[in-house]
């Protein structure tokens, strides 16, 4: 009787303990201080990079969009990648496609997860997932500044002014020879 | 009085009011006249100069630094190498310009939040060896140089430094250009999996038989800030019974404590909310907040942070049993019919 209680009052929870190690890494070229810019209807290819260095296994990560799906898509056939223990360069390409129509300023925010595949092997296993997001942001319009009349444009403000004078002097010396010749045919 | 014929007229008009919009603008400028005095009477607040040079040494010149793919990513846990060339001029001929003295470094921030910089510089280390002198012309020297830089070295733009001597211990510096080092998130979790010891219906407060250590190998900080919800995050799903599937016990039933500043048994009290977490979500309803129905959890854990820096970019966590359910059955319990928790980054 005594022996029935044991085993109804006990209950065991993960006596196998798993000392695995898990690592990885996502290396990208754009995050959150460091956004793409684009400009309207640009196509563009861009690659984060996996790694397992430090752990004592092989990796098995899905990567999946979080968001931003209406300008980015995983490009790879299959987003499930495998990563080799000391590998460090597990590319993972991601093309966003900006719309003709995107008018300058306009942003988006492209979100990537990466999850590791956590084998089952009994107990409360423990899995890692690194997500990368970076925003895509339209570029504005570079700003033209016109000026009327730039003539000595560059020149330093007393250079200008002396230059202008000389133009000045000149075409009144041309209206006068040509009115001089003038009075004298007459 | 000569009359001015009425052509010679319009057209004498014509420059003068062209000659005044010209001058306008140049008279207008808020420096002009102040210029015009200074250029006649000599005085002037800008400072005027005047060397008379004797040239007998022509200085070498660091001409444009030219970086090979940039930009450069970290590796985990590892050191990398960045790689630039530069080419050096000097006008006494390229046999002027020291090998030996052209180094170079990386640096990024100022003050508090500079990063230690980063140098091949034969003059701090001799070991480093230096920028290397690949070709030389007639009065140049094209040096490649690498310089290599550790994972948790911060994202973003560093600045190049690149100086060279001549034989007669004249140097030049560039410090144009600048490269990237990209952003690495990346962790390392032990055990791969976690334990309890054999508990009994209505046991509270049961320790994990191990606690979870995370470690930052990567050069993203994870700084346990409010405002840019930089925790470790986590989810935890439902544990199910190993041979009856229908008996579970729900996350609520347990909690993550940090190791900061804590005693050994605080991770089980869940009162302590800057330390530790009770794996519950709440969700609106209409009367209130109430927990969720789902007996998952997905949210930051308290007081977690991982900054990226050589020693201390770790985090451990301690897991609690709180309260065994009455309605248990003997049997194993284990996410294997369910789901893996896991540790998340963003």
């Amino acid at each position: 009787m005594v022996k029935i209680n044991i085993i109804i009052l006990s209950m065991f929870l993960l006596v196998i303990l798993s000392y695995n190690v898990n690592s990885f890494g996502v290396s990208s070229p754009y995050w959150d201080e460091n956004p793409l810019y684009v400009n309207p209807g640009e196509i563009k290819e861009i690659t984060m990079v996996l790694q397992n260095m430090v752990g004592d296994q092989d990796m098995k990560v899905i990567a999946d969009l979080d968001s931003g799906k209406e300008i980015a898509s995983l490009l790879d056939k299959s987003t499930t990648y495998n990563v080799p223990l000391g590998s460090s360069s597990i590319p993972v390409k991601i093309k966003i496609n900006v719309p003709e129509n995107a008018k300058p300023g306009q942003e988006w925010q492209v979100g990537v997860s990466f999850k590791t595949i956590v084998e089952s092997s009994g107990g409360v296993g423990i899995g890692g997932a690194v997500s990368k997001g970076f925003k895509v942001i339209v570029k504005e319009e570079p700003k033209t500044t016109g000026s009327v009349l730039k003539i000595a444009g560059g020149l330093e403000p007393l250079t200008g002014f002396l230059v202008l004078i000389a133009i000045l002097i000149i075409l009144v010396l041309i209206i006068k020879h040509f009115h001089k010749k003038r009075v004298i045919k007459e | 009085m000569i009359k001015m014929p009425k052509k010679e007229t319009t057209l004498f008009v014509i420059t003068i009011i062209l000659g005044f919009f010209l001058l306008i603008p140049e008279i207008t400028k808020a420096d002009f006249f102040n210029d015009v005095f200074n250029k006649i009477t000599g005085f002037g607040s800008s400072p005027q100069s005047l060397s008379v040079a004797v040239q007998t040494n022509s200085l070498p010149i660091v001409g444009n630094v030219t970086i090979y793919n940039s930009p450069f990513s970290a590796t985990e846990s590892l050191n990398n190498s960045v790689f630039f060339s530069f080419i050096v001029t000097d006008g006494d001929g390229d046999n002027n310009i020291v090998n030996d003295s052209a180094v170079a470094n990386i640096s990024r921030g100022s003050g508090g939040t500079a990063e230690t910089t980063r140098h091949n510089n034969t003059f701090i280390d001799n070991t480093l060896g230096g920028c290397r002198a690949q070709e030389r012309g007639l009065n140049f020297k094209n040096f490649t140089c690498n310089i290599s830089f550790v994972y948790y070295d911060g994202a973003g733009a560093w600045n190049i430094s690149v100086r060279i001597n001549d034989s007669t211990g004249a140097f030049a510096q560039n410090t144009s250009q600048t490269l990237t080092i990209n952003e690495l998130t990346a962790l390392v979790i032990y055990p791969g999996s976690l334990s309890f010891p054999t508990v009994g219906l209505g046991d509270v407060n049961v320790s994990s038989r191990v606690n979870l250590t995370i470690n930052n190998t990567g050069n993203d900080d994870i700084s346990g800030r409010e405002f840019s919800g930089e925790y470790i995050n986590f989810t935890a799903i439902t544990l199910v019974g190993e041979t009856t599937a229908t008996t579970v016990i729900p996350t609520s039933n347990f909690s993550i404590g940090t190791t900061d500043g804590l005693a050994q048994t605080a991770f089980c009290d869940v009162s302590r909310s800057a330390n530790v977490t009770k794996l519950i979500n709440f969700t609106i309803n209409g009367s209130g907040a109430g927990p969720s129905p789902y007996n998952n959890f997905s949210g930051m854990i308290n007081g977690s942070f991982m900054l990226a820096q050589a020693t201390g970019a770790q985090e451990i966590l301690q897991f609690c049993f709180l309260d065994v359910p009455d309605d248990l059955t003997a049997q194993n319990y284990s996410t294997t019919k369910s789901a893996a928790w896991s540790i998340i980054i963003w």
